[in-house]
């Protein structure tokens, strides 16, 4: 190896270690935070942790009922990540191979709505919880992610590309049902391609705070954002901030997780396709 | 691997149609017995007078407990995020909830509140409201027409807080009658400032402390927009105080804001205010140092009464060693009104619950001492209380002196205050940065303001305005 190369690998090595730091410091910054004061936080900055992470753990668990939020939120976050995986992917496949009447419509439609967002729709999705008398329950919290555009135009993309029409004759002169095909064939190969958006949806759940705090009145049905929201609220911000980031870094902890247990799939998901015959 | 990943997907289905149906539980969700809290604890034997109460902070919850003691009723308190908590109650009292019974309301919501028509009329208290409470909160809780919608345990009134033994420095006294003279108007704030600025001390931390005395006249009366000689003056002496670096540049809710609180501040220019809000304390003191520019103090804060007890709880070693007196004009800010949902079934029993919070003087004596120092919105109750000497404010009288200043608050909150006080904040940023003459900043400021509200006009013979 000669001098060159290496002074160009070291020259790598130094920007993905500065934009490796660039990304940890804000977590780091976080975790740092939940062991100091208020006081501390509002009057400095510093990247040492400090000594009160008892404190801040003993006012966050006077006021709130972490458990409970965080079982909450991950009920929430396993039902949508569910039914965004399962009925998205369903949809894709029907898109993508099966020709009926009016697909390209619908296909169209889908992309129409992507472009949609979705606070634009709240007053009226409020209103329509509403008059099903639904608020204050999890359903409108549920059920919605079943439709969900934006993953069926990706996955349908995504099947197109790993999947040659071809497989699916096999099972059906075997005499498989469509379901049975769907099921055992069409789902294992596009696992991938669900694992990056259930990653994405696990996550967009998790932290979903705008239509929680809209929806659910009862303090003990709160998703764990609102209830940090309500932290905030509870005494003087300047005494809870510490606690705040204690409860902020406590609820990154499942992401992180997730992730750990899909970024393989993410990756191979997004990097597979192209070149595999 | 296809197993594993349908069996996991088989089994996240399972679960979640299994805890769908009882964690939802839609079906109880009929009309008549209102939700209530968590589903949990609370089975058949609800009582007609509980109620629940949306806030939006813990203060609220203490109230309930003594409530619920003293009367057996159950007060359900659910608190929310200030910041959405607007939002909130637009959304759910818009449908016309029944879920709650009592809600709150800062000053400036209220309005907004009024106008949709989700508080109940609350004149059944009104001629006690009016003669036992303090008269300002009187006037914020009634709507346009004059009828009592909402009703606050705590009043607000504002001060200058300033620093008694940089004030015996310099000025010989500390009596807080004798210092509220060196504030009684900006002509002798500017006077005061000069003097301050002698001994090497700063009299606010920025000079937006200035915009609380912006409103000894209303922004809009009749449709008109008010500019009028002190708010021309108001412009005057924040300009001056800018430009004659007679302030720390320790913007509000800023580190070094804090950290003025409790002792000496290095000299910063405007330009680094922004790099030090970070900091912590010694670093300041060493980038002051750094700078040539040197160490000064933050004499005075303005700030309602709430702002008093940050102050305090941020001064560390110079706790005690502050007093409050008035400056140009009486103001307040914030303070948590009570009012009782329009679509609540249970109006009779939120009504008492907030009778007990406002009108009940062994209520109000309890808070003024739980609370720790709020100003409590009752009278008689402040009247008791006249002699108490508080420590934290160098053995003053403090709510004799509250008490005092809320009598001479000018109720003349109008929906245009937000807007009006941002583009003549703007206006005065323009000036003092020599970016715009008085002129052309005024006059921008006519035009801002009537681009938004086009109903509103200036008046003829406002300063600046050619027509």
């Amino acid at each position: 190896m000669d001098a060159k190369s290496k002074s160009v690998k070291a020259l790598l090595y130094l920007f993905l270690i500065l934009l490796s730091t660039l990304c940890f410091t804000p977590f780091w910054l976080m975790i740092v935070n939940a062991t100091r004061t208020g006081n501390e936080i509002m009057t400095g900055f510093s990247l040492l942790p400090g000594g009160s992470l008892a404190e801040n753990w003993k006012i966050v668990s006077e006021n709130l009922n972490l458990g409970r939020g965080f079982l909450n939120s991950l009920f929430l976050a396993v039902c949508n990540t569910a039914l965004v995986s399962y009925f998205s992917a369903l949809t894709a496949y029907g898109l993508a191979y099966y020709k009926f009447k009016g697909a390209k419509v619908i296909f169209t439609a889908l992309l129409i709505f992507m472009m949609v967002p979705s606070q634009l729709s709240m007053l009226g999705f409020y209103d329509l919880v509403n008059q099903m008398g639904l608020i204050d329950t999890y359903w409108p919290l549920i059920l919605p992610s079943i439709a969900s555009p934006a993953t069926v135009f990706f996955l349908r993309q995504y099947i197109l590309s790993v999947m040659p029409k071809a497989i699916l004759e096999a099972p059906r002169i075997d005499g498989a049902s469509e379901f049975k095909i769907f099921h055992k064939i069409v789902l294992p190969i596009m696992a991938p391609g669900i694992a990056t958006m259930a990653i994405g949806a696990f996550i967009g759940s998790w932290n979903n705070y705008l239509i929680p705090m809209l929806i659910i009145n009862t303090p003990a049905k709160r998703p764990l954002p609102v209830m940090v929201a309500e932290l905030s609220a509870v005494r003087d911000i300047t005494t809870n901030m510490g606690a705040t980031y204690l409860v902020v870094a406590i609820s990154a902890v499942p992401i992180m997780i997730a992730f750990c247990f899909f970024s393989k799939y993410i990756i191979s998901g997004i990097s597979a396709g192209s070149v595999k015959e | 691997m296809k197993k594993l990943t349908a069996m996991i997907l088989a089994l996240l289905m399972t679960l979640s149609l299994a805890s769908c149906s009882s964690a939802g539980n839609p079906g109880n969700d009929n009309p008549g017995t209102p939700t209530q809290g968590g589903g949990s604890q609370q089975g058949g034997d609800e009582k007609q007078d509980d109620i629940v109460l949306w806030t939006l902070s813990n203060d609220l919850k203490q109230f309930a407990e003594r409530y619920e003691t003293e009367t057996g009723n159950h007060v359900e308190v659910v608190v929310f995020d200030s910041a959405d908590f607007e939002t909130k109650i637009m959304q759910t009292l818009g449908a016309k909830s029944k879920d709650l019974d009592v809600f709150v309301g800062e000053p400036q919501m209220l309005p907004n509140f009024y106008e949709a028509g989700f508080c109940a009329d609350l004149s059944a208290l009104d001629s006690e409201v009016k003669t036992r409470l303090v008269d300002y909160t009187y006037e914020a809780g009634c709507d346009e027409d004059g009828v009592l919608r909402a009703i606050s345990y705590q009043a607000c009134p504002g001060s200058v807080i300033y620093r008694r033994d940089l004030a015996k420095e310099v000025f010989g006294t500390d009596d807080p009658d004798e210092i509220a003279k060196h504030f009684s108007s900006f002509e002798e704030i500017e006077k005061t400032a000069d003097t301050l600025q002698a001994k090497g001390y700063c009299v606010f931390g920025d000079e937006g402390a200035l915009r609380w005395f912006s409103n000894r006249d209303p922004w809009v009366k009749d449709g008109q927009i008010i500019i009028n000689q002190d708010r021309l003056d108001y412009m005057d002496c924040a300009t001056h105080l800018y430009q004659n670096d007679q302030v720390a540049y320790a913007l509000e809710w800023s580190a070094p804001w804090y950290a003025s609180m409790a002792g000496p501040l290095p000299k910063i220019s405007e330009a680094q205010s922004g790099d030090v809000w970070g900091m912590d304390k010694d670093q300041l003191i060493n980038e002051g140092a750094a700078g040539g520019e040197g160490i000064t103090q933050v004499f005075s804060y303005v700030m309602p009464s709430w702002g008093a007890l940050i102050v305090r709880d941020n001064a560390e070693g110079n706790k005690g060693n502050f007093g409050v007196c008035s400056g140009p004009c009486s103001f307040f800010g914030g303070g948590t009104f009570l009012t009782v949902n329009e679509f609540s079934q249970h109006k009779q029993a939120a009504q008492k619950f907030i009778e007990f919070c406002t009108l009940n003087d062994e209520t109000s004596q309890w808070w003024l001492e739980a609370s720790n120092g709020d100003v409590v919105n009752n009278k008689a109750v402040l009247e008791n209380n006249k002699d108490y000497l508080n420590e934290s404010f160098g053995n003053q009288n403090t709510y004799a002196f509250y008490l005092a200043e809320m009598e001479k608050i000018d109720f003349n909150l109008t929906g245009y205050d937000d807007a009006c006080k941002d583009a003549w904040g703007k206006a005065i940023t323009a000036v003092k940065k020599g970016e715009q003459t008085k002129e052309q900043a005024v006059q921008e400021f006519y035009q801002n303001v009537i681009t938004q509200f086009p109903e509103l006009s200036v008046p003829a013979d406002s300063p600046y305005y050619n027509g």
